[in-house]
């Protein structure tokens, strides 16, 4: 049993060389060859990515954003997304941002209140920035923060889809795409 | 009775809202005005073609002549009226400021008047004197009141009508000529020739400009718009003016050139683009969230022909001159015009954040104002890689040279401050390819209080630690993610090429950009960010490292964010010094590529070995098992047997065994 791995880790450590070599060259490939981007992201395999994507993210803000809401006796969900050039001609996200209002109450009970109404429908809590409350599900993630620039009621949301390459038929569709605001959100 | 004779309540004034519907006109008649001057310009100076002779040429020449002066008459008549619009926005902006403080004494008013009216309610004999002689003082100040209202009417009223007779006056050819004629016509290209000679020196620029006229500032707006609105040292507003007449007037032309049937080049697809992607930028702001904080939107600069067609761009939120935190924003490779909103949205992102953290005024620019490698083919000198000029990605020499143009930008923030340099807090901040310029710009002395260096594939300009910046102590802040792999670039990684003939590898360079400024030896203040997701094989390493972990500093999510708002809003001493890299960048990548022999090579064969030995282990088990069960049925039927046996045995002794012993 002893001798077939220690042979194998002797070739993982040619391996290793080799993929150091590779990835190296990679980066260059990347940076010099346009022709990666081409093959990469320049196939019609996927078409419809982009609004599968679109249409996800909508849906997930129309059933999160009212939980949230709801959670810290809100109204006025006031939205809009569009898409986003993360890297020029190569990744993309559907994002959009918005406001509401909430009832009078400290911040640190509203985060708390609206962090238990996502969590319990399912979404992950991924907060890293204090007085923020970040929640995930799948390709979507939803932030929000009370914002003292807003005024004390106002609460400020950005939510996304992670950036992702996408086909040329995509890159159409997403380019023709001028934004505009998300419907279906009040709680 | 005795009466206490209170003021009605006073009601609200509308406020004037001209403002937005005369800037939009402003801008309409200057982007007119200027596409106007071009022709008139070109009719000048063409005259007659050369190959006209005789009678044809003097005829053909008269024409153009002719058209030239009429030309002209119409650009010194729009000249004019802009110039008139000008003057009644700068009034209007005064007025506004002046119904402001009068709604506030309104308010007081009132306030003081309801308080009033409480205290009547529960008044006693003795308290009715004084509670009378209150309410005239009081009628008193509401008169004054009344008068303030009724004088900042008249001046609206006199600016609109001072706005109209300056257009009236010019609003007939006859009159444009004669306006074009005069003698006090400011000379647009003498003022030319001036600011030329100022070069770079943005101080001076900022007081040349601020020393001409309205009609001479006016002048140059209308005549030269692409050059007062990149030129440093000129103030935020007027660049504004400048470069939005020019998106315009380049807008109405590409579209009109397209609607005329003409099939728009890719030279000219990519103009429209660049000039769309501002106007982009600008509708930004206004959509939500960030429509409620009213953000003042500056387009300071805008030069959609600059480095072959990729464009230059820069779009401020907030007014740099006047506010006490400005944010330079400097993007990496893949940056171009086109992409100003994209980038206007990550500095919109650091504005909300900024704001929030109400430490005085805030400033963000997007500034694509360098070459930054991309892949645009037409941008690339003919005879290269078809990679555009990405292959500039590997050297610093765009860095180079966008740390030039980055310094002299930032220098004309410093002399446009409306409190002068001293009393803003300047901060400068590079992404990716972006950190590598603005570390040039430092290097070479940029004019900053803060710099922050993001997902850094190397801090260039040959420096080798934080001292070689020049920035003030502490002041240089470095955020980058682990799983980000530009920032595995930075240091020491050789690229060598084999050069045959026994001679040996030559090494070419590294592969980053510099020094790795993550680094803790580097000296700098390294600040938390979200460490990104981790990924497999080269699918991974593009599509999560460098498209999704590379490009996320400037998302509500990650602590980068809120990091760098506070350094933007004056408060990077409360920022957490998380130490910095102990690790050489290599070894990020090393052990990136270590774990996937581990992912890709080791686990397969742990897994096949694991398997063999579960076989092994299974088969051995199963042998086992055999064997124990047949033992154990063995055992089970010799037991059984011996027991059956014992059974027996009993029943025999038991038949034996009396039932009880007499």
């Amino acid at each position: 049993m002893g001798q077939p791995v220690a042979g194998s880790m002797a070739v993982t450590s040619r391996k290793v060389e080799a993929m150091r070599r590779h990835t190296i060259l990679l980066g260059l490939l990347l940076a010099l060859t346009p022709l990666a981007a081409c093959s990469l992201f320049g196939s019609s395999q996927d078409d419809g990515k982009a609004q599968k994507t679109q249409r996800s993210v909508t849906a997930r803000a129309q059933e999160a954003l009212p939980l949230a809401t709801d959670a810290v006796g809100g109204s006025n969900i006031d939205a809009e997304a569009s898409w986003y050039e993360c890297m020029q001609n190569l990744s993309w996200k559907y994002n959009g941002a918005g406001t509401f209002t909430a009832s009078p109450d400290t911040v640190d009970n509203q985060l708390a209140a609206m962090k238990s109404a996502l969590v319990a429908a399912g979404y992950e809590d991924v907060t890293q920035v204090e007085g923020h409350l970040s929640v995930t599900q799948g390709d979507f993630t939803l932030d929000l923060q009370q914002n003292p620039a807003y005024g004390p009621t106002t609460w400020v949301f950005s939510f996304e889809s992670d950036c992702s390459p996408y086909s040329s038929a995509d890159g159409a569709y997403i380019s023709k795409d001028t934004g505009g605001p998300i419907e279906g959100l009040s709680p | 009775m005795r009466t206490i004779a209170v003021p009605d309540w006073l009601p609200r004034e509308p406020e004037p809202q001209v403002q937005d519907a005369a800037s939009a006109v402003l801008t309409d008649v200057r982007a007119a005005a200027s596409a106007v001057s071009d022709v008139s310009e070109w009719a000048r100076t063409n005259g007659a073609p050369s190959d006209f002779t005789g009678n044809a040429a003097e005829a053909a020449d008269h024409a153009v002549t002719r058209f030239a002066v009429d030309t002209d008459a119409v650009s010194t008549a729009l000249e004019r009226g802009a110039l008139a619009i000008d003057e009644f926005l700068t009034q209007m902006r005064q007025r506004r400021t002046e119904y402001a403080d009068l709604m506030e004494r309104r308010q007081l008013l009132n306030d003081d008047r309801d308080a009033l009216v409480q205290r009547i309610e529960t008044v006693t004999d003795d308290q009715i004197e004084a509670l009378q002689t209150e309410a005239a003082s009081l009628r008193q100040r509401f008169e004054s009141y009344y008068q303030g209202l009724q004088t900042w009417r008249e001046c609206v009223q006199t600016d609109e009508d001072a706005a109209i007779r300056g257009l009236n006056a010019v609003d007939e050819l006859a009159e444009g000529l004669a306006a074009a004629n005069s003698d006090g016509r400011p000379d647009t290209d003498a003022l030319r020739e001036q600011l030329g000679r100022l070069g770079s020196n943005t101080d001076a620029v900022n007081a040349w400009w601020n020393g001409l006229s309205e009609a001479a500032r006016n002048a140059l707006l209308i005549s030269d718009p692409d050059l007062i609105g990149n030129t440093n040292g000129v103030p935020t507003g007027d660049r504004d003016e400048a470069n939005r007449s020019s998106v315009q007037r380049d807008i109405e032309y590409l579209l009109g050139l397209r609607a005329s049937g003409h099939e728009l080049s890719a030279s000219e697809q990519r103009w429209l683009e660049n000039a769309q992607a501002i106007e982009d930028s600008i509708v930004l702001a206004d959509k939500p969230p960030y429509n409620a904080l009213d953000i003042d939107v500056n387009v300071v600069a805008y030069q959609p022909q600059a480095f072959g067609g990729d464009g230059i761009a820069a779009v401020a939120y907030g007014d740099p001159d006047t506010a006490d935190n400005t944010a330079v924003f400097v993007p990496g490779i893949m940056q171009d015009g086109t992409t100003i909103d994209d980038r206007g949205a990550d500095a919109l992102s650091l504005y909300q954040e900024s704001v929030g953290n109400q430490n005085g005024s805030v400033a963000t620019i997007a500034w694509i104002g360098y070459d930054s490698p991309n892949f645009n083919p037409t941008s690339m000198p003919a005879g290269l890689l078809d990679g555009g000029d990405a292959a500039h990605t590997l050297t610093e020499a765009n860095a180079e040279a966008g740390g030039h143009a980055l310094s002299s930008f930032v220098d004309g923030l410093n002399s446009t401050h409306e409190g002068g340099a001293a009393s803003s807090n300047l901060t400068v901040i590079g992404h990716s390819y972006g950190s590598t310029t603005s570390a040039h710009a430092a290097a070479d002395g940029l004019a900053a209080d803060n710099l922050v260096l993001i997902g850094s594939p190397g801090a260039g300009g040959g420096v080798s630690d934080v001292s070689g910046l020049h920035m003030p102590q502490g002041h240089v802040y470095v955020g980058a993610a682990d799983h980000d792999p530009v920032t595995w670039l930075g240091g020491e990684i050789p690229i060598n090429m084999a050069t045959g003939f026994g001679l040996g590898p030559t090494h070419l360079g590294n592969l980053g950009l510099g020094e790795d400024p993550s680094q803790h030896d580097f000296g700098a203040h390294n600040f938390a960010v979200d460490s990104g997701q981790t990924f497999h094989g080269p699918g991974g390493l593009v599509t999560t490292g460098f498209m999704d972990n590379h490009v996320s500093y400037f998302e509500g999510t990650n602590p980068a964010l809120a990091n760098m708002a506070d350094i933007v809003s004056g408060q990077g001493d409360q920022v957490a010094d998380t130490g910095g890299r102990t690790q050489d960048a290599r070894d990020y990548l090393d052990d990136w590529v270590g774990s996937e022999a581990q992912h890709h090579v080791v686990d397969p064969i742990v897994d096949g070995a694991v398997q063999t030995y579960e076989g092994v282990r299974d088969g051995a088990v199963q042998t086992y098992e055999g064997v124990r069960d047949g033992a154990v049925q063995t055992y089970e039927g010799v037991r059984e047997g011996a027991n059956d046996a014992i059974d027996r045995g009993q029943d025999a002794w038991d038949s034996l065994w009396p039932d009880r012993w007499p």
